[in-house]
């Protein structure tokens, strides 16, 4: 806490009015949540100091879901109710999950609707549902830390996300209670937090290097514009290949062959990973794996042989630094800048063969597991009203041109790829039919000429077009991208004073209806959550009484009860009993109100007889 | 604050309406014009604020997307002066520099067989830049005597010369990947 706060002039020196905002980087592996404190943009820990929170969700039949450390613990015992890279899924259909194929390890319902559905112990949930969930644990962890409600977030997707994935991110954010200020793509993100759009004007390539992908983005700064010229990489190439290796060179040094033994084998890359991290350091460093016989492995590892093992992969990243480079129609020396990304980025050969690549050094001094939180705190910082005066702007582009399918299955492109947003593109259109009086669009997203080749946004149709004679209707769509690069279509016919439009939002089938039965689920949910929970108090209450009731009477029921005075407190605990077992919270308590009233007498009797000790640790209050 | 809308291009960055801009005033003008009304400036500000923002920067990029290039811009002067606006179809009926086109693309189909085809395919952009910039000047010529047709035509040629690069450039794309 400051002290004392000095201010330049005409800048507010009132704490209060700072108004609270966090940047979120929802990672496949592991997410973040980052915040502007004192001046200084650092990312907020949870309450044992750990910065990063796994991407994983536990979903339990009772209670609510398990989010982070907690449920990857669980992944082992309960695999198909723990989800894990569910950003793999978002504004997916269940289509685009096919092509996925094995790589998922949890169940998909069978439903006819666009979107999957993964089906866990609490219910089928869709991955913005899931996403929804680690935002909230990242959203909590920041309110705790702040001690305020936030006013707003800047969440960070991919350069390569198209319309589908960002509306899907969104949604999941409106689903956790968030006000999104600006979808921020990652590279740019990480380029903000090393203050790059200050400097020069160039070429920068944000290589991202994380637990399961590889992302490689070559931006171009030009006059305060970020643009995204290429991006590349690689969806299943991680930090955990650099594990693999290691590992499998373990497993041949042991004389081992790869073996069933699950435990074994988690023991092994549990060292690895631990080795990997030691030699980011160290020159060498002892392993030791306790084997299925209770007997030690030991052996040392240096950094050369580790670089040896690794190399093959770390070069597999450089061919697509290649790639990409010349997607872009970059050469290498055009590069001004390259910024690491990625928690494998502290590999020193990794360091070593991207700086040899691109001939230059790269930018390392900012964590990088934290650099894409960190610039989109900044961002949000600013976007939620900060620094009036600050001059940070961040013009993006759109990623893939949009366009609607026109005669033979061919894509007119309304806007290119590259075009600055928001951006709003009209184009006219006309009936092909004597006395058409409907008009059906398909909006698709992507570069290949062909419709069938792109990805489908959405279809509509516009009604109400007044019979002419073909060609005659002028029929303009118009197509407008917000500054998140989300699409509006509508389509409005102009020629006669008769007039229809439509408005259409394409989101991988999840329309606002959608949503808001999501969102209405979920407040349903939390009534019946509670609904549940007093259901189970009442049940052990009746446990209790039930309990307290039978050792009493065993002691001196006969001695203080007349058989009909006994036979009453009987029939009230049956009836309590019966209660007991269904699920009407207040039977329940009806039939413990009328145990106790049964009981009262028998109760004063017992005190009376001073032999309340016969009770002890069942509290008399319990009759009361 | 918010954009009007119905002012032209050439007002909106206080420029002169004129074929011969300064780019670099564009360009300042441009980004202050962004500082001032883009959606970021409104994240914290109520939906219809929001609204007249994204409209306002939509149409202020499109304003300069059309002014940045000398060939949207001479369109948009010759549609201010009400040529060739609305529904038009680029076409010319100039035979001798159809026959050229016609010949260019015949050279660049059979390309590929050329000694050097990349060298082969850097001469013929080169020759294409030189037409595009010929072209150019005849607008800018016509536009200044107030010869609208021939000026409209002349960009017309362009389009058709724009095209040809974009498929020398696919060309080139599709030789490299050949030899990786």
């Amino acid at each position: 806490m400051a002290l004392l706060q000095i201010s330049e002039p005409g800048m507010s020196a009132a704490p209060h009015q700072r108004r609270l905002a966090a940047g979120i980087d929802l990672g496949t592996t592991n997410s973040l949540v980052a915040s502007v404190r004192s001046g200084v943009a650092e990312t907020l820990p949870d309450e044992q100091g750990r910065h990063l929170l796994p991407s994983v969700v536990y979903y339990r039949e009772d209670g609510p879901p398990l989010v982070g450390y907690e449920a990857l613990e669980k992944a082992d015992e309960d695999p198909f109710n723990t989800i894990a890279s569910v950003k793999r899924l978002m504004g997916r259909s269940a289509g685009d999950l096919k092509k996925l194929g094995g790589q998922l390890s949890y169940r998909i319902a069978d439903v006819d609707s666009n979107v999957p559905r993964i089906v866990t112990a609490a219910g089928e949930k869709t991955a913005v549902e899931v996403s929804a969930d680690i935002l909230v644990a990242l959203k909590q962890r920041a309110e705790e830390t702040l001690g305020a409600e936030l006013e707003g977030v800047v969440i960070t997707v991919p350069a390569y996300f198209d319309d589908a994935q960002r509306q899907a991110t969104k949604d999941a954010a409106r689903l956790a209670g968030l006000n999104v200020l600006r979808l921020l793509n990652e590279p740019t993100a990480a380029a903000v937090a090393y203050g790059l759009e200050s400097g020069e004007e160039g070429v920068i390539a944000v290589y991202d290097l994380g637990g399961g992908t590889f992302d490689i983005s070559i931006l171009r700064l030009h006059k305060g514009v970020f643009e995204v010229l290429a991006t590349g990489g690689d969806s299943a190439l991680g930090g955990d290949d650099l594990d693999h290796a290691i590992a499998e060179w373990m497993l041949s040094s042991a004389g081992i062959e790869s073996s069933d033994d699950h435990h074994l084998m988690r023991r092994f890359m549990t060292a690895a990973r631990k080795a990997k991290e030691a030699l980011t350091d160290a020159d060498r460093t002892e392993i030791e794996v306790e084997l299925a016989d209770g007997k030690h492995w030991r052996a040392e590892l240096t950094r050369a042989r580790f670089a040896e093992l690794i190399r093959p992969l770390v070069k597999k990243t450089t061919g697509a630094c290649r790639r990409v480079l010349r997607d872009a129609g970059i050469k290498k020396d055009e590069v001004r800048e390259v910024v690491m990304v990625g928690g494998s980025t502290r590999v020193p050969l990794v360091r070593e063969m991207v700086g040899e690549f691109f001939g230059r050094e790269p930018l390392v001094s900012i964590d990088p597991d934290k650099v894409v939180a960190v610039g989109a705190a900044i961002q949000a910082d600013v976007l939620v009203g900060n620094k009036p005066d600050g001059d940070l702007l961040l013009l993006d582009v759109i990623p893939l041109s949009l366009g609607i399918e026109t005669m033979g299955g061919l894509v007119e492109k309304i806007i290119s790829r590259n075009t600055t947003i928001p951006v709003a593109r009209a184009q006219e259109f006309t009936t092909y039919k004597d006395g058409q009086t409907a008009m059906s669009f398909h909006v698709v997203q992507g570069e290949r000429e062909l419709v069938d080749d792109n990805r489908s946004l959405a279809r509509f149709e516009l009604r109400g077009i007044p019979p002419m004679v073909a060609g005659a209707a002028r029929i303009k769509v118009t197509f407008q991208v917000d500054a998140d690069g989300l699409l509006n279509v509508s389509a409005m016919e102009e020629t006669s004073g008769a007039q229809a439009s439509i408005t259409i939002k394409p989101s991988y089938g999840l329309g606002d209806k959608e949503i808001e039965a999501m969102l209405r689920d979920s407040m349903e949910h939390a009534q019946e959550d509670m609904t549940l929970r007093m259901l189970r108090e009442q049940q052990v209450e009746a446990d209790r009484v039930v309990e307290a009731l039978d050792a009493a009477l065993a002691k001196d029921g006969d001695e203080l009860l007349s058989a009909d005075e006994k036979a009453d407190i009987l029939a009230a605990r049956d009836a309590l009993i019966v209660a007991r077992q269904g699920e009407d919270t207040n039977a329940i308590k009806h039939a413990i109100k009328q145990v106790e009233a049964a009981a009262e007498s028998y109760v004063e009797r017992r005190m009376n007889s001073n032999i309340r000790q016969a009770m002890a640790g069942h509290s008399v209050e319990e009759f009361e | 604050m918010a954009i009007d809308l119905t002012e032209n291009y050439f007002d909106l960055f206080s420029l002169p309406l004129d074929f011969d801009i300064d780019v670099d005033a564009l360009g300042r003008k441009y980004r202050s014009l962004q500082q001032e009304v883009h959606p970021d400036r409104f994240a914290a500000s109520d939906a219809q604020a929001q609204r007249v923002s994204v409209q306002s920067t939509a149409h202020l990029n499109e304003a300069y997307e059309t002014l940045k290039d000398p060939l949207t811009r001479g369109f948009y002067l010759l549609e201010l002066k009400g040529i060739g606006s609305g529904a038009h179809e680029y076409t010319t009926s100039d035979g001798a520099f159809l026959m050229q086109q016609l010949e260019r693309r015949e050279e660049l189909e059979g390309i590929g067989q050329a000694d050097d085809p990349f060298d082969a395919l850097d001469a013929l952009r080169d020759e294409t830049h030189r037409d595009e910039q010929a072209q150019m000047e005849t607008f800018r010529t016509a536009w200044a005597a107030g010869d609208y047709d021939t000026a409209y035509d002349a960009l017309t040629k362009v389009m058709f010369i724009r095209r040809m690069l974009q498929q020398i450039d696919e060309i080139e794309e599709r030789l490299e990947d050949e030899l990786d």
